[in-house]
């Protein structure tokens, strides 16, 4: 009996380190150029390499760029309009921007089975829907903004010396606004009502704010709720719309 | 064979012959080899494993030694499955929804009588199907997902119908020109 309960464990712990084994088996860089490999782009090199890149800075994830891939793959439709939305992604990171609510979109566009051109492009009208070309407007945007409101992003090694905000912090900002700006107008919202955009932004950066881990500093919140105003907001917003 | 178990296996020989009253010497050792023949386990594929991971005279490191490192191969064997055989691939790479430190579990119940399947996708699953189970059969369906502090999207996809107006989400939005729910996890108050 005894000899059976060693013989038990002994295969117990070995399928444990097998098992832990296949599940850390974290995909790597070179997981996700092969998958591009396989999807015959144009404009592989390109992007390629500004994916390495992202994966070097930190700002994509490897395993969620593979998830990203596989759904592409599996999803019927121009190849063309496919690789055009990896451009997009491409482009954003050679910008230094944050890629990652670009990426939640396509995700989400793919799994409603949304067309690639709508998704890449969007759909004026009522309800509006923006694109990635235009969410990534409205990142190229806020960045432009708070660079000329002074607030800037530097390298994080950087920033004990620098009066300016760490890359993350600075990135998690304009993430959020552009991503706050999408949202306010596919809900319908006026590019033309700056205060009632200016007023629900404040809201959505203090309800990050206020968590107990905050996404957001509330010093960071409050720096750019001090320096922006409401018709800067109504000029990107309006920009991203090409009015 | 341990010299332990032969000793044993020696000693119960000698009770039976001692208990069934046939106990002599003659042919004694040949009686005892042609039993131990009979009883000594066949050799299988496991017998290599398990004679190095007997306890030995000289101590246990040779042991350790032993185990750690198949433990290493069988590591390295699974990292390698993991990383080439595309089977294993889409079980394995999900996002783990493992609680760590900081992070909440979330309870997602929707109502559904008539459904016969419910699933949520969101932002923290990469919009990929977590299903929701009715247990009970009561109509209520429920499910324990854990977030980390932030903001997610979701929407519930009830028989294939997308539905995004959850009343417990703390706000709406519109995407893809229908409903996303919205929930802030890690408030105060909440149990992070």
């Amino acid at each position: 009996m005894r000899r059976i309960i060693e013989r038990f464990f002994l295969v117990l712990i070995l399928g444990s380190v097998l098992g832990g084994g296949l599940v850390h088996a974290a995909p790597s860089t070179a997981d996700v150029e092969q998958a591009l490999t396989a999807l015959s782009l144009t404009n592989e090199a390109r992007i390629i390499a500004a994916f390495e890149r992202g994966f070097a800075q930190g700002s994509i994830d490897p395993a969620q760029m593979l998830r990203l891939l596989a759904r592409l793959v599996a999803a019927e439709g121009n190849k063309t309009e496919k690789e055009a939305i990896l451009l997009v992604i491409s482009d954003t990171l050679d910008d230094h921007l944050p890629v990652n609510t670009l990426v939640n979109k396509v995700q989400e566009g793919l799994a409603r089975t949304i067309p690639f051109n709508v998704i890449l492009n969007g759909v004026g009208g009522h309800p509006r829907i923006l694109g990635i070309v235009q969410r990534r407007t409205l990142l190229v945007a806020v960045r432009d903004l708070l660079y000329a409101e002074r607030i800037f992003g530097v390298p994080e090694e950087a920033q004990a010396v620098s009066p300016f905000l760490p890359r993350s912090r600075f990135n998690r900002l304009v993430s959020e606004i552009a991503d706050f700006l999408a949202d306010y107008v596919e809900g319908g919202g006026s590019p033309l009502e700056g205060y009632r955009i200016l007023a629900n932004l404040s809201c959505r950066l203090h309800s990050l704010a206020e968590l107990v881990r905050p996404v957001i500093p509330i010093e960071d919140v409050e720096l750019v709720l001090e320096r922006i105003d409401p018709r800067e907001l109504t000029e990107i917003v309006l920009k991203a719309l090409k009015y | 064979m341990k010299t332990d178990n032969l000793d044993r296996l020696l000693t119960d020989l000698l009770h039976e012959e001692v208990e069934r009253e046939s106990f002599c010497l003659e042919g004694l050792e040949e009686r005892i080899v042609t039993e131990m023949s009979g009883r000594l386990p066949r050799s299988g594929p496991f017998d290599l494993l398990k004679r190095l991971l007997a306890p030995t005279r000289g101590g246990r490191f040779a042991q350790v030694s032993v185990i750690g490192a198949t433990a290493v191969i069988f590591l390295a064997v699974g990292i390698f499955l993991g990383n080439h055989l595309p089977v294993f691939a889409p079980a394995l790479r999900r996002p783990a929804p493992a609680a760590r430190a900081g992070e909440n579990e979330i309870l997602f119940v929707i109502p559904a009588p008539e459904a016969q399947s419910v699933v949520v996708v969101g932002s923290f699953n990469d919009w990929d199907e977590t299903p929701l189970a009715d247990a009970d059969g009561d109509g209520v369906w429920t499910v324990n997902i854990t977030l980390s502090p932030g903001r997610h999207e979701y929407a519930f996809v009830i028989d294939g119908r997308w539905w995004g107006h959850d009343p417990l989400a703390d706000a709406h939005v519109r995407s893809f020109g229908e409903y996303n729910s919205v929930r802030y996890i890690g408030r105060v108050g909440d149990d992070v």
